[in-house]
């Protein structure tokens, strides 16, 4: 060994899992051979070891100059790796006579699909800018990047730096999702993608969305680009199990993709449980997952609300993530009506939950849904609406006066509702219905005469939000 | 080696559960290269730059062959021999600079 070489090493015995990273570690031991004499072995607490590995990942340490000059270089292999990707179909790139007398032999299109040498390239320059990315996340998150100390200026320089190479490592991983999600067929074999490729930038992309708090931290973590890295693998996974029904690869490649949507579903369960700005954001991810033929994204959320267990949860601490979630209801509902309203069905047993908000959020989604356009507004002409399915087939309302009066009618029930916050909530679902001309004629006075009753009631909130809908017109 | 076999060629770098697993098999990575200077703190950032402008060179390649790069002409005698693009050293290179 070279006595005059700084060394360290690691022992790797326990494990634990950070955000799909795993850091496998229990005991550290820091050798410093100086002279060739042995200095010191020291263990340090578990801790201190998470955090000095992370101190020690080289791409964080590096010169600044360096690091840019890393982040540069791996930028743009993999754009140039996309693009080629892009262009190879084009290229008919080795249709010489060779290729083509082993299709014929073979049967099968070889030629379509890239070289393995180029796909472990695309994957370990994929692999290389994630790893990247998720110290820069884990950094920024510690407050070792974005909050650094020191004075104003150098702060402020130092938080741009660090927002412009997070931004360029967003966009650069934006690109190769995209590629990835175009060109499914030319890189992998029968369009069945390696899933743990495919789910790199959603990995980073969960992350990221983890630190958008607010509109600063959501621009300066480019939250963005990473909900458009979600939606355009949510999109891609859709498109192609459409793609190839009718071929042999059916049941294959819909299968790896079904695998990836409910991947993508758990995690995002997850982060919504988990953080409260979640809701929002997964709210408008699912306006940017593509609706046709149908907006997996949305109703399998949906879905996975509606299998929720609620019980017990009253007014348990733990059901603190299902008040996070809650929200995503009457969120997605303001953007997306009609999805909601098609599966309605799955949120319905959640009108007996223990927990108040979900309640309340279901009362709000139906106020939107009765009260916007594209929903069952009261004067549209919604009865030769067609509602889509969830297996993407599609089935005529024969009365959408009849949906319209059972959501009315499921309101109307609701105002008595155990907790004062969903009373107030489902008047409050009044007021929007009637401000927004939605409410039937016959409805005026059923509707009147319950707020009159409502304001009887013992608490304030409720009263106001009755005396409102008394008010409006 | 056959153009199918080499579709069918298994993946020399399937993606690893962490970033450490590269010093295990199958990818067998060093924390770093063996020429690697570390004498001092200028050796060391030397050789750090020295690394990025191997990917740099490499990237140049990349751009100037192209997909070629990635069907190695082709040449079934030599198989052995033939010059991958994103070789041991790459990768290595990669590793130090990102771990």
């Amino acid at each position: 060994m070279d006595g005059r070489r700084t060394h360290s090493s690691f022992v790797h015995v326990g494990s634990v899992s950070a955000s799909g990273e795993t850091l496998t570690c229990d005991c550290f031991r820091f050798w410093c051979y100086q002279s060739s004499h042995l200095v010191v072995s020291l263990s340090i607490s578990y801790t201190q070891l998470i955090h000095s590995q992370k101190n020690f990942s080289k791409s964080t340490s590096l010169a600044p100059k360096t690091r840019a000059r890393l982040l540069t270089a791996l930028c743009e292999a993999l754009q140039t790796l996309s693009s080629l990707l892009d262009s190879y179909n084009s290229d008919e790139n080795k249709g010489n006579s060779t290729e083509h007398h082993t299709q014929t032999q073979t049967g099968f299109a070889s030629s379509q699909v890239v070289p393995q040498s180029f796909r472990d390239a695309f994957a370990c320059h994929l692999y290389m800018l994630f790893s990247i990315m998720f110290f820069t996340e884990s950094e920024a998150k510690g407050g070792h990047g974005l909050d650094a100390k020191g004075n104003n200026n150098k702060r402020t320089v130092e938080s741009d730096r660090a927002e412009a190479s997070r931004a360029a490592c967003a966009d650069c991983m934006m690109v190769a999702t995209k590629a990835m999600a175009k060109n499914r067929a030319k890189l992998w074999q029968r369009s069945v993608p390696d899933e743990a490729v495919v789910i790199l930038p959603c990995r980073i992309a969960f992350q990221i969305l983890e630190s958008a708090t607010g509109v600063v931290a959501r621009k300066a973590c480019s939250a963005d680009a990473a909900m458009a890295m979600i939606a355009c693998t949510v999109g891609s996974c859709t498109s192609n199990t459409t793609n190839v029904v009718g071929s042999d690869n059916t049941s294959t490649s819909s299968t790896a993709n079904n695998g990836l949507l409910g991947t993508i579903v758990a995690a995002l369960m997850d982060l919504m449980h988990s953080y409260e700005h979640m809701a929002p954001l997964c709210a408008e991810l699912c306006e940017m997952v593509p609706e046709q033929p149908t907006n997996q994204l949305a109703i399998e959320l949906l879905r996975e609300i509606g299998r929720l267990n609620t019980n017990g949860l009253g007014d348990n601490s733990r059901a603190s993530g299902i008040r996070n979630v809650a929200p995503f209801l009457h969120l997605l509902a303001t953007k997306r009506p009609r999805i909601v309203l098609n599966n309605i069905a799955h949120l319905m047993p959640h009108l007996n939950s223990e927990v108040y908000n979900l309640r309340s959020s279901i009362a709000t989604a139906i106020a939107v849904i009765l009260s916007s356009e594209e929903g069952l507004k009261e004067g549209n002409n919604n009865d030769g609406l067609r509602m889509e399915r969830e297996d993407g087939a599609s089935h005529e309302i024969g009365d959408a006066a009849k949906t319209r009066n059972a959501l009315l009618d499921l309101l109307a029930e609701r105002v008595l509702d155990v907790s004062s916050f969903t009373r107030g909530a489902v008047l409050k679902a009044w007021i929007q219905i009637v401000q927004s001309r939605a409410l039937p004629v016959d409805r005026f006075i059923p509707v009147t005469l319950m707020a009159i009753d409502r304001l009887q009631d013992k608490t304030i909130m409720a009263r106001r939000q009755a005396m409102q809908v008394g008010k409006s017109r | 080696m056959t153009i199918q076999q080499r579709h069918n060629k298994k993946s020399t770098f399937p993606i690893p559960s962490s970033l450490h697993d590269l010093e295990r098999a199958p990818y067998n990575l060093l924390p770093y290269p063996n020429d690697f200077d570390d004498d001092d703190e200028a050796a060391r950032a030397d050789s750090f730059d020295a690394l990025v402008a191997k990917l740099e060179d490499g990237n140049e390649q990349l751009g100037r062959c192209g997909l070629d790069l990635f069907w190695g002409g082709e040449s079934v005698e030599h198989d052995d021999e033939e010059d991958v693009w994103m070789d041991e050293e790459r990768i290595q290179a990669l590793y130090t600079l990102v771990r």
